[in-house]
């Protein structure tokens, strides 16, 4: 089973590579259109992934800052348990499956990694790993659910990988460059044009593979410095070396028009104002406006459909 | 049986031992192979994998365009490589331990190695930033500058070299180029006045990509070739090889352990076949036992012939078998006389004899069947004269046997029975041996069914259950037959009788069924005890006097008589009427105990009688030295004294002499008018019979005699 599993993810990879080959060195590869998941789990990690109990005054669920229509978060900077607010803008968790790292400075090695740091962090769901457990435990439903599945009562660990598995369903392919990358479907002149500056202006050095983005660290303000503030979710938090100041993880731009406000503090509430704000601090110009024109038609056409898991009740 | 234990316990041990080292042998090999090829194979893959890496980052350093997500990939699958070696039981064998030191060395050096490349691809994005904007720089300055102005052109010139050095410094990797750049930014520099506007601000951009250029291009450089030149491919290889050398040790040192558990499995072996040998040994030296045991249990210890169990199983596998049992008469006599270690040689040497004599053509087994009986079982079919004349030859040979047994001369006398009868041939060969015994004339006997007393045996058994029955249940009663006073024309007596009442009195058994058969087995006494006391009830109860059955065998038992005493004593008025009639009185041994007996029950009161006096052999002499005080005739001359003349003799001497001894008489079984008539002329004293009355079961209160014409 592992091994087939295996051969289907390099096949995808293979096949990806296939049809890559014309388009700049397979640096661009459409979001694959089969995950390999635990459905019984995904269920859970669904159910805990709606559950408000999860935090520690009972209002605060992860859908509440992961919004099923985008993954994130439509304010600036999300509010946690009893109106905390935040300093961070929540990144979308769909396709996060496809990050080398999780959070803005890649704290969480992965998925499962990732779940305990907005449920423990004060100004989010504020909930320490002990009550948690209590209450899974607690309650018959669940308690019946981890025991089948995980053969042992409910752990905060068993938690977090049925989090994950259901996060790992939360992808969005079949974009319309997915499918030009395919072809299946060709752009418009207008967004071709946004693709060609894309290249053209380097954005794909930092922008690149299945998330195009989410796959290194670069600096916010290379060319043209970005305000630095102690809160800063960037680097510099974990490892407190001067150069990782303002290092962030980079975004991915898959449904980027979707997922306004921009930016680790939520700063930028549009694409086009986004897009002069990066141009500015890491190419140390503003584009014209035809070039933000196309640009944003060409980034369009990453908004992928919404996860099958999200659709209805079940599944 | 402690050893025996223990020997099981080794062999079981011995075997567990040898099964578990095969399994033990078996298991490590499969273990030293699967784990043995799988850490081979994962670290064959570790190898792959990193020079795929290396590729990968030397891609990303010549591909202006590249896709990050490939690297990350490899350093994932890596990492869970070595996590998979790290926690492989197969390693943690300290045979291993090289391959596992070096194996946690690369792993923290492969950490930062991935911590190098995460950072090579943030210097590597940043610098293709720069170096792809600065051509586009060039392009829009191209549009912005007067190649008319000198300084425009000045300006475009610069822009230029600065391309074509970047070019160059980026496709060589080469550092060199770095002053040349910084000279470029002074210059670049010092422009700034000479420019206003749009201008002056691309050469500001230019000169910010610049900068970040040189900032960030040495260290570049620097990390590129640390990732592509280091020592790791070279730890990978040494991983590798001393692994391969370890494993060709491992499979030496299994080969030797394994040679080492061949042996001890071969030992193991060995202990069980021992223990096989023991076994078949053991069974061996059991049956023998068991054989030895079987003959002596077969075998009579003294003569050595074959006991009763051993004639029971040759009979059983004859067809026609024949016995003839040989009985030395007196043996017993022998013995007390001899001594028993006479006795011994005599039975060895009839033994003997007896083998001797018997022809060889009989091919006949010899036993000893009892203390003094033998044995000689034959096939029919092997006689060669009749069977009588095979008894008549022996006997003969026997009788003129005359053993000299330590200067000692003793002669024996022989009785021999024999039975063709297959079914009961013991049994009917021992009657017909206590029918010779019985008999005086005949010395051997040939077996006839009228000999057959098996019925009487059955019977006997029978009735002496009954009288055991009666005696516990009390059903053994006292019948009384009255007894008429010729002289005072009246009853005055009675005779107590025992009766067993069975089945609620439907079922009376008389004395002469069960007197014998108790007497043999020691019960009359009792018998005797309960009969007087249920008796002297009625003495109590009745006018009348008593007469009761004393066997001489009882007055013989010392406890017996205390007891008849001990009731007698209880109420010293009725002793004076009771009657105790002798029964058997030639079968006295010692006259004294009796005598003394009957004085003591007679200074009771008691009267004594003398029963059945005329029958057998009664001494007249001995008689009167006994103290008794009545006769009484016995039945059989009774009977027929109406006709019979020579019993009428008999009795009227008999009278004589009591009347002489001054002694009353009575007269039994008197059952008709003419025997009442006849023993009335001669002067008895007293009639008893059915003429006069039956036994019965209670005493009437008004006695009515039975006969209508009461003689005068």
């Amino acid at each position: 089973m592992i091994k087939i599993g295996h051969l289907l993810k390099s096949m995808t990879i293979w096949m990806g590579g296939v049809f890559m080959s014309t388009e700049a060195q397979n640096v661009l590869q459409p979001i694959p259109l089969h995950i390999d998941y635990n459905y019984a789990k995904a269920k859970l990690g669904k159910r805990l992934f709606f559950d408000p109990k999860l935090s520690d005054d009972g209002t605060v669920a992860c859908v509440q800052c992961h919004r099923p229509d985008n993954g994130a978060d439509h304010r600036s900077v999300s509010i946690g348990v009893r109106g905390r607010k935040g300093d961070t803008n929540a990144q979308t968790v769909f396709n996060s499956v496809f990050n080398f790292r999780q959070m803005w400075n890649g704290e969480a090695k992965n998925l499962k990694d990732q779940v305990r740091l907005p449920i423990h962090n004060p100004s989010e769901m504020a909930m320490d790993s002990s009550r948690i457990v209590r209450y899974l435990r607690n309650d018959p439903s669940y308690s019946k659910r981890f025991l089948t599945l995980y053969h042992r009562p409910a752990t905060f660990e068993d938690m977090s990988d049925a989090i994950a598995e259901f996060e790992k369903t939360l992808t969005t392919p079949n974009s319309r460059f997915d499918r030009y990358l395919r072809h299946e479907t060709t752009l418009t002149p207008l967004e071709l044009r946004g693709y060609k500056l894309f290249k053209k202006i380097g954005c794909i050095t930092c922008h690149n593979g299945i998330n195009i983005g989410g796959n290194s660290f670069q600096k916010m303000g290379l060319i043209n410095p970005y305000p630095w503030r102690p809160s800063n979710p960037d680097l510099y938090a974990l490892t407190h070396r001067e150069n990782d100041k303002n290092v962030y993880k980079v975004p991915s731009l898959r449904n980027i028009a979707l997922t306004a406000p921009y930016f680790h503090d939520g700063s930028v509430p549009t694409l086009r104002e986004a897009l002069r704000k990066i141009s500015y601090h890491n190419l140390g110009f503003l584009p014209s406006d035809e070039e933000i024109h196309s640009l944003v038609a060409f980034l369009k056409t990453l908004t992928g459909e919404t996860p099958k898991s999200l659709h209805g009740r079940r599944e | 049986m402690g050893m025996t234990i223990v020997r099981i316990t080794l062999t079981l041990l011995a075997a567990a031992t040898g099964i578990s080292l095969f399994l033990y042998s078996a298991h490590s090999l499969k273990n030293y192979f699967s784990g043995n090829l799988k850490t081979q194979n994962t670290l064959q893959r570790l190898q792959t994998d990193f020079y795929a890496l290396e590729g990968e980052i030397l891609s990303n350093s010549s591909f202006l365009y590249y896709n990050y997500d490939n690297i990350h990939h490899l350093i994932v699958r890596m990492k869970k490589e070595i996590q998979d070696l790290e926690h492989s039981d197969y390693l943690l064998n300290r045979i291993h331990l090289e391959t596992r030191k070096r194996l946690q060395a690369f792993a923290r050096r492969f950490q930062s190695y991935s911590r190098d490349v995460e950072h090579y691809l943030t210097l590597n994005a940043s610098l293709k930033n720069s170096v792809i904007y600065i051509p586009t720089l060039q392009l829009k300055a191209h549009k912005l500058f007067d190649t008319g102005k000198p300084i425009e052109r000045k300006a475009l010139l610069l822009l230029s070299q600065i391309n074509a050095t970047i070019f160059l410094a980026n496709n060589a990797k080469d550092t060199d180029f770095l002053p040349d750049i910084r000279n470029y930014l002074d210059r670049l520099h010092r422009f700034d006045n000479d420019f206003k506007g749009q201008r002056r601000r691309l050469l500001q951009i230019l000169e910010e990509h610049l900068k970040n250029y040189v900032k960030n291009f040495p260290q570049y450089v620097q990390l590129l070739h640390r990732l592509l030149h280091n020592r790791m491919q070279k730890d990978l290889s040494t991983l590798n090889e001393k692994f391969q050398r370890e494993s060709a040790r491992e499979l030496i040192e299994i080969n030797h352990t394994n040679q080492l558990l061949l042996l001890l499995y071969l030992f193991s072996l060995f202990i069980v076949l021992i223990f096989i040998f023991w076994i078949d040994r053991e069974n061996r030296r059991l049956k023998r036992m068991k054989g030895d045991l079987e003959t002596s249990l077969v075998t009579d210890a003294l003569t050595g012939l074959g006991n009763r169990l051993a004639y029971q199983r040759r009979k059983r596998e004859m067809r026609y078998p024949v016995l003839i049992l040989i009985n030395i008469e007196r043996f017993k006599h022998i013995n007390e006389f001899y001594g028993t270690h006479i006795g011994d040689k005599v039975l060895e040497s009839v033994t003997h004899k007896l083998i001797e004599f018997t022809p060889s053509t009989l091919q006949a087994n010899h036993y000893r069947l009892g203390g003094d009986d033998f044995g000689i079982l034959f096939e029919k079919e092997n006689l060669s004269q009749s069977l009588e004349t095979l008894l008549q030859e022996f006997h003969d040979a026997l009788e003129n046997l005359h053993l000299v047994i330590e200067d000692l001369q003793i002669d024996l006398n022989f009785v021999l029975g024999a039975s063709e009868k297959k079914h009961w041939l013991f049994e009917t060969a021992d009657m017909a041996l206590k029918f010779a015994k019985s008999s005086q004339r005949k010395r051997y006997v040939l077996y006839r069914d009228s000999m057959d007393n098996r019925e009487e045996i059955a019977s006997n058994i029978r009735i002496l259950r009954s009288v055991r029955n009666a005696l516990e249940s009390d059903t053994l009663l006292p019948y009384f037959q009255p007894i008429y006073n010729r002289r005072e024309r009246r009853i005055d007596k009675f005779e107590a009788l025992a009766r067993i009442e069975q089945r609620d009195g439907k079922e009376i058994i008389q004395p002469s069924q069960f007197i014998p058969v108790a007497k043999e087995a020691k019960l009359s006494g009792e018998i005797t005890v309960r009969i007087l006391e249920k008796t002297l009830e009625n003495v109590a109860k009745y006018p009348y006097v008593f007469s009761l059955n004393l066997e001489a065998d009882d007055i013989d038992n010392a406890e017996d008589r205390e007891r008849i005493l001990a009731l007698l004593d209880r109420d010293p008025t009725l002793g004076r009427r009771i009657i105790f009639e002798l029964l058997e009185t030639e079968k006295i041994r010692d006259y004294e105990i009796v005598s003394d007996f009957i004085d003591s029950i007679k200074r009771r009161g008691c009267q004594i009688a003398i029963d059945d006096f005329g029958s057998g052999y009664s001494n007249f002499e001995k008689l009167l030295k006994l103290d008794i005080d009545i006769l009484k005739v016995d039945g059989s001359l009774i009977r027929r004294i109406d006709y019979d003349s020579h019993s009428e003799l008999i009795v009227k001497t008999i009278l004589d002499f009591a009347r002489l001894a001054g002694w009353r008489t009575v007269a039994e079984f008197v059952h008709s008018r003419s025997v009442y008539e006849k023993v009335s002329s001669l002067g008895f004293d007293d009639l008893q019979g059915y003429y006069l009355g039956p036994p019965s079961k209670e005493i009437p209160n008004d006695i009515q005699l039975l006969f209508e014409d009461y003689p005068k």
